[in-house]
């Protein structure tokens, strides 16, 4: 019975880590549990030079989840790895990087930068944040820009790339592809749909940046699709995202063709709720006889059981 | 910072849209929680997602008990207005850095629900030999919380924009009639129209000044960064987090 599953050379001990832009830098949350109880530690998106982010009001709740407009803010790669990355790094053996570029130089300049830190496992490239309007989704949503991204990275990047996709197109599959041609080891499908809410009393838009990214159990259906639909079409593992709120919720993103599963928006309201669904996959591991919990790795494209 | 479960021990509607929540806690939290601090309560409700945020209103160290006074305004606080005594909540708590106590007098500036946190303040400042006085605003009496003017009636000044209650008026008329350098140190909490109009007339106080300011908010530990606000120093616009910066800051420093 093991929980144990494999993203590109990396080995997690389990498939539950949190999704980046939800977590803080870990340190949010380490009064709440210890946090080497997750399979891997995903950072807040770092940028080359520091970003204050955008106007307030930047959340507004919805009736399954929410729509933020936070839009990048974060103290910069400097700041990053003179202050936060030495905290950090004792939280857990391993540590994924979210980073995001106005530029494929800036991409390159991170990925180098953090390749000098051996307490940093893995990068997971942002090109799919709704939120900004340098880079952010418009590399996520333009072929070519992908292709160019992650072909760059991988030049200088010796360890385990994982490129987060945005939901924004017609045809995820493109991305993913795309993706995994230019030397990606693994995706995360998927970041946030665009959206947007108004306030009806003073007729205006509600965020501050007038549009905003959707995440919550609101997705989740979409979500799997994705998941789904990618899965039979690249090799390279998936991290499914949106929506997690639940055991049966990783179930089914795992049952789609994730090999693992990030949890979002459901940190911030419960926020021990990961190293319950830790538990709760142990326990049905275990309950379900199963070896390892990859064999349920798209269990639905094989027709399921029973 | 912890996530606890709290026995609802009274829920009594006071206004018409104003509630009273006392919660049983666990007595060890309870020595961490500050007049400013505040609790992200749990709604367990349909098309509730998100927790809401309150600031402690008093605690009583001897009992247990903590109070909130929620003001019906959406979906969650009209949710969590129909929980019952003998219901458990969830609460993170206690949550974010709370007001500066000083010795001396002090002038507290509240405006509608922003007497909850300014109630356990006053309390405290008393506690601690210092002295208060209290211009309490409301629009109208579905806003006016009588139990805490009973508790401070000497040291407190109403203004109601309705007549029939207190002075007529607002908390900015109230702060023209008062000799503001005899103070030494302001609060103030209140919806923004409020620190607006009275932001002019604190212009040149010397002294410490401090709100408590509301927003909306995600996580209220520091997770999202969805609660910033915007505030000015040397550097120009900087961002800050209510929830963990916050929510009471210095009052000279918001760009409102």
């Amino acid at each position: 019975m093991s929980l144990m599953v494999n993203i590109g050379e990396l080995t997690l001990k389990n498939p539950v880590m949190p999704a980046s832009g939800t977590f803080g830098f870990g340190l949010e949350f380490k009064d709440f549990f210890d946090l080497k109880k997750l399979g891997a530690l995903v950072v807040k998106t770092i940028t080359k030079n520091p970003r204050l982010g955008n106007v307030p009001p930047r959340v507004f709740e919805l009736s399954s989840g929410l729509i933020n407009s936070i839009g990048l803010a974060n103290p910069g790669w400097e700041y990053f790895r003179e202050k936060i990355l030495p905290q950090i790094k004792a939280l857990h053996e391993v540590l994924i990087l979210n980073i995001a570029g106005e530029s494929v130089e800036e991409f390159v300049f991170l990925a180098n930068e953090a390749q000098k830190f051996e307490e940093i496992k893995a990068l997971e490239l942002n090109v799919s944040c709704p939120n900004v309007k340098k880079g952010g989704m418009a590399f996520g949503t333009d072929l070519e820009a992908l292709k160019q991204i992650v072909s760059a990275v991988r030049k200088i990047y010796r360890k385990p790339i994982i490129v987060k996709l945005t939901p924004n197109v017609t045809d995820i599959t493109i991305f993913a592809k795309a993706s995994e041609n230019a030397g990606a080891d693994a995706l995360t499908l998927i970041n946030t749909f665009t959206g947007m809410v108004i306030d009806v009393k003073n007729k205006k838009p509600l965020l501050g940046n007038f549009y905003g990214g959707v995440s919550g159990p609101a997705i989740r259906p979409m979500a799997i699709k994705m998941v789904y639909d990618c899965f039979k079409a690249v090799s390279i593992p998936i991290i499914g995202v949106g929506g997690i709120d639940s055991l049966d919720a990783a179930l089914e993103f795992i049952m789609a063709g994730a090999t693992a599963v990030q949890v979002g928006s459901q940190n911030l309201v419960d926020p021990g709720f990961l190293p319950r669904l830790v538990e709760q996959l142990e326990l049905y591991v275990k309950d379900s006889a199963l070896g390892n919990i990859s064999e349920l790795t798209g269990i639905v494209h094989r027709g399921g059981e029973g | 910072m912890q996530d606890l479960k709290g026995v609802v021990v009274d829920k009594q509607f006071i206004t018409e849209e104003i509630f009273k929540l006392k919660v049983y806690l666990s007595e060890k939290i309870l020595a961490f929680i500050d007049p400013g601090s505040f609790a992200m309560l749990k709604v367990e409700a349909k098309g509730v997602y998100l927790r809401r945020p309150f600031s402690f209103a008093d605690l009583d160290i001897k009992t247990g008990m903590v109070t909130f006074y929620v003001k019906v305004v959406g979906r969650g606080t009209k949710a969590l207005g129909e929980i019952n005594p003998g219901q458990e909540i969830s609460m993170l708590l206690p949550l974010g850095r709370g007001f500066t106590r000083r010795p001396g007098k002090s002038l507290l500036i509240a405006g509608g629900i922003g007497v909850a946190p300014l109630n356990f303040l006053a309390k405290r400042i008393i506690e601690d030999g210092g002295k208060v006085s209290f211009l309490y605003g409301v629009r109208n009496a579905r806003q006016f919380i009588a139990e805490i003017y009973s508790k401070f009636k000497k040291e407190m000044e109403v203004y109601c924009e309705e007549p029939g209650l207190g002075n007529r008026g607002s908390v900015r008329d109230g702060l023209l009639t008062k000799e503001i350098m005899a103070y030494d140190q302001i609060y103030l909490c209140g919806p923004m129209g409020m620190l607006k109009a009275v932001k002019p007339i604190l212009k040149d106080f010397p002294g410490l000044i401090e709100v408590s300011l509301e927003s909306y908010m995600a996580c209220g530990f520091g997770a999202c960064l969805g609660c910033a606000v915007q505030l000015k120093n040397k550097d120009g616009i900087i961002y800050k987090k209510v929830c963990q910066d916050g929510p009471v800051f210095n009052f000279k420093d918001v760009v409102l």
